[in-house]
């Protein structure tokens, strides 16, 4: 039977006192108030006062040590403990504070010593002191003892009513330890938490431990607020701030650079900032700076697990098996059942697209630590992430049953478990899981696409990446999210994890939100790109080749330049190319991410334009070979980055120098823009067409479009031209604004069914047939849309067109089947297809046998004699 | 495609025969009844919507399908708005009296049509329409409807709340439709303009006999209700229930092999195909093959109903040779009829 807390009802209840310590106004309460609020040189001069005069002992020597712990003069805080120590005949009393410095400056074995020595003399702060040592033992993968010392807590609460803030707090720490065996003790430790906190509710160390046992258990929220509490009593306070920003990481936030930097500004060697700072520069992909903040942890801790960690993670990003494997080996000198090591590789590894190793370091954190939930959960969730689907669900379930708090393996096994509903359809070299509700619909257009940006981009490549690959299309955005990164909420709109490729269907967003098309073809890019550098390839540079080749699939695709990118172009706001990666992963301004990916592009663009595609496949082997961006641009071009960002500015005011020149000083969402500017000549031709004078209007909009003729919104000068036009009864110069608006709006569904219209009364029904194959990109369940097409492709003899649209058409599940049917089984004769028309006759027949045309079309079919596949019917 | 047309290898061909076959006014022996009860609409925007439904669904019910003046019956919430169409004011007292009327006058095998169509509401454990003066319940309606004891009785309340009329209405010769499956779903619905354009336009008529069904109407509005949430991407509010088994548990998706939706298939505005029935008579031949055909159909529906206990390839043999005979009757039909 498990063993938990007797948590009495009284003591749930009653509220207890405040810390008497703090009471009053002697000396020490000021000194302790005064490391509370942060003012730590206040601090130490109070307890130095307290310490030299030789009173309040040993609570001044113990306050003096950590006020200089926290500033990190951890020498000065040993010599000051050491002093005291001496003046009071040897005393125990501050083993436990000496034990503490000892260990954060990597002594481990005179920490334990120091730990040790407190509990057997039995010092008032014992307690705590066994909690430390069952912690350091822990870490040095001494497991089963340091468990016996945690289990020993819980009989401690059981039989002291009495136990101080700290010591509930010990307890609390002592289960979260036990917690990883039996997940049930995390309830426990939190409310020993919540009974500290009763006891002493201003203690911010207490706070930041509670805070730390939530962000460990996924709940963001619960977390920032109690770190929150801690840092508006104290700014300062290093380890609520570590926390904050490991909270922010957790949450995406780009806060967490500046929240760890804001803990290094009071405490410039605390080995757990600068190892957590690493981590944050290895998901940049910036290892250089990853590696002297890795550097920085281990000089001031030479024992900190987290520091080497970080040193062997950036090694491997770097290709350096030797210095990965000096740092490797000091992990498990120190702890040689350390899982974390491998978890963190996983992790960066899966950051940094290298999933096939992100499963390699799980299964190998696995072997270190059995109990090591968060390997299961990465190995499972990066399985998912190759295509190994059944071992992934396995693995997870087993996290899930070790942790069933990660809310990203509750997510994906509820993910997984939607998958029956799915339907796999197979082109030649694609995999196609999509759910079952639109599989016919979205399979007729997607597997052809897929299959053309295969053969476009093995041409461009000149490599061929690994068959099948897997494409998943999710109908709800939510369990794209999931699949991608664990939880709701993502922003993009697919995802590539090399062969295995996840996207929102488009009925996951609204329309007009996004192309279906050009978002597959992205994706796709990225299976080349990935494959063709062994994943290896920085984003910048994937995510720009993606969207050139989505601009050379169709007009329109790929991102058209908005009035703000080139506003963010002007004022300098982009980032230089040494700092690519920032823009995606830790944007400073909301619309940065879109914008990194359009710069990205130009910059591919550019190299594509004026050094021909080879110099961009040079760039992969470069990549692939291990090289990083400053070698690779070294090789390729023999420039540096600097150069390079000085050409890649001069292309860009050369490309966009009209629009850059006409955007005035301030952008078209801008109140009172210059007249003369875009955004002036374009509100004053709304402003005319608003108020009934659309021909005074025209000036002003076609100057407008000759001053940005790229822009694409919603609001663009061609589109009101068109909508005049139009209403004026002249379709011509509606078609032709049309036409430059679509080639450059990828979105827009109605500007291509008003397109499509206008040709058809121009009498081109190709080119209005044509418009309207790239509006299913947009929206494919527009029946409407189908019918046109259909009828279209009829018309002008387009047999192949005329099948695949009565085929979307009769996915898009129509209430008169049997009509959709028969029109299906029309098409397929047209075009020659008996066997497949008899079939679809025969299912509209099946529906309506009295159905005359249907009956009419069957008896014809069997007079044109029987075609391959046909069974002969039963005579009657 | 037009009714009376008939597309052969994409011409449009004129089938005497066919455009004889729709139904028309005059049905022998069994007629269905149509009353319209329209009630508040309060803001212009409904009561301009529930007045174009009530006369869509009217003049599809007579242009279309046939009905008599006789057979139809409108109480509206304006008796000005149409006071050549209008029999009464939708009161509750009138909607009470004119079903009173209406069960005196109509024969034993009847059908009876009831449509509601306004806003609905549930209160103090009561659903309710909103009618000009007091609103009509579900009970009232209930009692009402003892006077057709013989008859077959549908009732459709297309207004918000009105999954509360279902469990009470429900009753054996009894089919019962809600635009909602409860009284809580009380926001706008739409299945009320979809069901009206099942018998005013094109695309319910799913098995294309020429007839559109109530389980035929009903599913065509179901399906497009959905696909209108789904084209908005929001979530959607009303879920339409059928009842047709008398249990008072409504089914969302009714049909020949569900326990909801056999009373519902047989339930049509235009009873019969007099006219071919009349043509035949004095045509022996015709008359043979039009018995002929309706034989080859049965035996389609009965080979469909044993369909998940066959062998595929058997069974789409069988189909296939039914259909065939049943085209090749259809075609001689044609000929007949196309003789001078």
């Amino acid at each position: 039977m498990r063993r938990r807390l007797l948590m009495g009802l009284l003591a749930l209840a009653a509220p207890l006192p405040g810390c008497a310590q703090t009471e009053g106004t002697s000396d020490i309460a000021v000194a302790e108030a005064a490391i509370r609020a942060g003012r730590y040189e206040e601090a130490i001069s109070a307890y130095r006062s307290l310490v030299r005069a030789g009173v309040a002992f040993p609570a001044a020597s113990r306050g003096l040590a950590r006020a200089l712990g926290a500033v990190g003069r951890y020498e000065d805080a040993i010599e000051a403990t050491r002093s005291s120590v001496a003046a009071h005949e040897g005393t125990a009393e501050l083993d436990h504070t000496l034990g503490i410095l000892l260990r954060d400056t990597g002594d481990l074995a005179g920490a334990e010593e120091s730990f040790r020595r407190a509990i057997q003399v039995g010092a008032s702060d014992a307690l705590l002191a066994e909690l430390e040592l069952g912690r350091l033992l822990h870490h040095r993968g001494e497991h089963e003892q340091a468990v016996g010392i945690f289990d020993r807590f819980i009989d401690v609460y059981n039989a002291s009513p009495g136990l101080s803030a700290q010591e509930l707090a010990a307890v609390g720490t002592a289960l979260v330890y036990l917690g990883i065996r039996d997940p049930a003790l995390f309830h426990d430790a939190v409310r020993a938490y919540e009974e500290a906190l009763r006891a002493d509710p201003g203690d911010p160390d207490i706070k930041v431990r509670f805070g730390e046992l939530f962000l460990a258990k996924y709940d963001s929220r619960e977390a920032g607020g109690l770190f929150g509490e801690v840092i508006a009593a104290n700014p300062n306070h290093p380890g609520a701030l570590l926390g904050m920003a490991r909270r922010a990481k957790f949450d995406g936030s780009s806060e967490a650079l500046e929240l760890t930097q804001r803990v290094l500004e009071t405490n410039s060697t605390d080995a757990g900032a600068h190892a957590f700072l690493a981590r944050l520069f290895l998901d940049l992909e910036d290892v250089a700076s990853a590696e002297e903040e890795a550097q920085k942890a281990i000089e001031a801790n030479p024992a900190s697990l987290d520091g080497w960690t970080a040193m062997a993670a950036a090694a491997h990003l770097r290709d350096d098996p030797d210095a990965f494997a000096r740092a490797r080996d000091r992990v498990f000198a120190l702890d040689p059942r350390n899982a974390d090591l491998y978890n963190a590789l996983a992790e960066v590894s899966y950051r940094n697209h290298r999933y096939a190793d992100a499963v390699s370091f799980a299964r190998q954190g696995i072997e270190r630590d059995p109990l090591s939930w968060q390997s299961y959960s990465l190995l499972g969730l990066n399985l998912l992430r190759v295509g190994e689907i059944e071992e992934g669900r396995r693995t997870l379930d087993a996290a899930f049953e070790g942790d069933p708090y990660n809310v990203w393996v509750k997510n994906t096994l509820d993910l997984l478990d939607g998958f029956d509903r799915f339907r796999e359809t197979r082109s030649p070299r694609f995999q196609f899981l999509i759910d079952g509700g639109e599989s016919d619909l979205l399979s007729t257009y997607a597997l052809g696409l897929a299959e053309e940006a295969f053969d476009a981009m093995s041409a461009r490549y000149e490599y061929t990446p690994p068959t099948p690959i897997r494409i998943e299309v999710y109908p709800r955005h939510a369990d794209f999210s999931v699949r991608t990164v664990g939880l709701a909420g993502l922003g993009a709109l697919g995802v590539s994890f090399g062969s295995v490729l996840a996207m929102d269907s488009p009925a996951a967003r609204s329309q007009g939100q996004f192309n279906w098309g050009s978002t597959m073809w992205h994706e796709i890019s990225h299976a080349f790109t990935l494959g063709y550098t062994d994943h290896d390839v920085p984003r910048w540079l994937s995510e720009g080749l993606a969207v050139l080749d989505e601009r050379h699939a169709r007009p329109g695709w790929g991102s058209d330049v908005a009035p703000d990118f080139l506003a963010a172009f002007r004022d300098g706001q982009l980032p230089s190319l040494e700092r690519f990666n920032y823009g995606f992963v830790r944007p400073r301004y909301p619309r940065q991410v879109q914008h990194s990916y359009y710069l990205a592009s130009l910059l591919c663009e550019m190299i594509e334009a004026e050094e021909g595609f080879d110099a961009v496949r040079r760039m992969l082997d470069g990549y692939r070979d291990g090289l990083d961006t400053e070698a690779v641009f070294e090789r390729v071009f023999d420039a540096d980055l600097t150069a390079f960002d000085e050409r890649l500015e001069r292309y860009i005011q050369t490309r966009f120098a009209t629009a850059l020149s006409a955007l005035g000083s301030a952008g078209p969402e801008a109140g009172a823009p210059d007249p003369e500017s875009f955004a002036g000549q374009l509100r004053r031709g709304a402003e005319l067409y608003g108020t009934g004078r659309a021909a005074e209007a025209i000036p002003y909009l076609e100057r407008a479009k000759t001053l940005f003729p790229e822009y694409a919104g919603p609001d663009a000068p061609a589109l009101m031209l068109a909508r005049i036009h139009r209403e004026a009864g002249r379709p011509e110069p509606a078609a032709a604004e049309l036409r430059a608006y679509t080639a450059l709006n990828e979105n827009h569904f109605q500007a291509h069914m008003q397109l499509a219209e206008l040709e058809e009364t121009l009498g081109s029904p190709r080119a209005s047939a044509a418009v309207l194959e790239s509006a299913v990109w947009i929206d494919p369940y527009d029946l409407a849309l189908h019918e046109r097409l259909a009828d279209l492709s009829e018309r002008t003899g387009d047999v192949a067109g005329a099948v695949r649209e009565r085929k979307a058409l009769l996915a898009l599940d129509p209430v008169d089947r049997a009509e959709a049917l028969f029109l299906l089984a029309r098409a397929h004769h047209a075009a020659g297809q008996r066997a497949e028309a008899r079939r679809a006759v025969l299912g509209a027949l099946e529906i309506a046998p009295g159905y005359e045309a249907a009956l009419e079309l069957l008896l014809r079919i069997r007079e044109e004699g029987p075609s391959d596949g046909d069974p002969q019917p039963a005579s009657r | 495609m037009s009714r009376c047309l008939l597309w052969v290898i994409g011409q449009p061909v004129v089938l005497a025969s066919v455009a004889l076959m729709l139904g028309v006014g005059g049905a022998r022996g069994q007629s269905t009844h149509l009353l319209v009860v329209s009630g508040l609409g309060g803001e212009p925007a409904y009561k301009d919507l529930f007045y174009n439904q009530a006369t869509t669904l009217l003049d599809a019910a007579r242009e279309r399908w046939g009905l008599s003046d006789a057979q139809l019956s409108w109480l509206a919430e304006d008796q000005s708005s149409a006071p050549d169409r209008i029999v009464a004011r939708s009161t509750r007292e009138n909607v009470h009296s004119r079903i009173g009327e209406l069960a005196g006058r109509v024969d034993s095998q009847d059908q009876v049509l009831i449509v509601l169509i306004g806003h609905g509401t549930q209160s103090g454990g009561e659903s309710k329409i909103n009618l000009p003066g007091p609103d009509l319940t579900a009970s009232d309606l209930a009692s009402w409807l003892d006077a057709f004891p013989t008859q077959t009785v549908a009732i459709v309340n297309t207004s918000s709340a009105s999954g509360g009329f279902l469990p009470v209405l429900s009753r054996e010769r009894r089919i019962v439709v809600t635009a909602t499956r409860s009284a809580r779903e009380r926001n706008r619905t739409h299945f009320g303009s979809f069901f009206v354009n099942a018998f005013s336009g094109e695309g319910a008529d799913a098995d294309k006999d020429e007839r559109v069904s109530l389980l035929e109407a009903f599913s065509y509005a179901r399906l497009e209700v959905e696909r209108l949430y789904s084209r908005d991407n929001r979530l959607q509010t009303e879920h339409a229930l059928l009842d047709d088994d008398g249990d008072g548990e409504g089914s969302m998706e009714p049909g020949l092999d569900a326990g909801d939706g056999r009373l519902a298939s047989r339930f049509f505005l235009a009873v019969e195909r007099p006219a071919v029935a009349e043509q035949a008579v004095d045509d022996p031949e015709l008359a043979s093959l039009l018995e002929r055909k309706r034989e080859l159909e049965n035996a389609v529906v009965d080979l469909r109903a044993r369909k998940d206990e066959m062998d595929p390839g058997a069974y789409e043999t069988e189909l296939e040779a039914l259909l065939l005979e049943l085209a090749s009757t259809n075609r001689a039909i044609r000929e007949r009829d196309e003789r001078p």
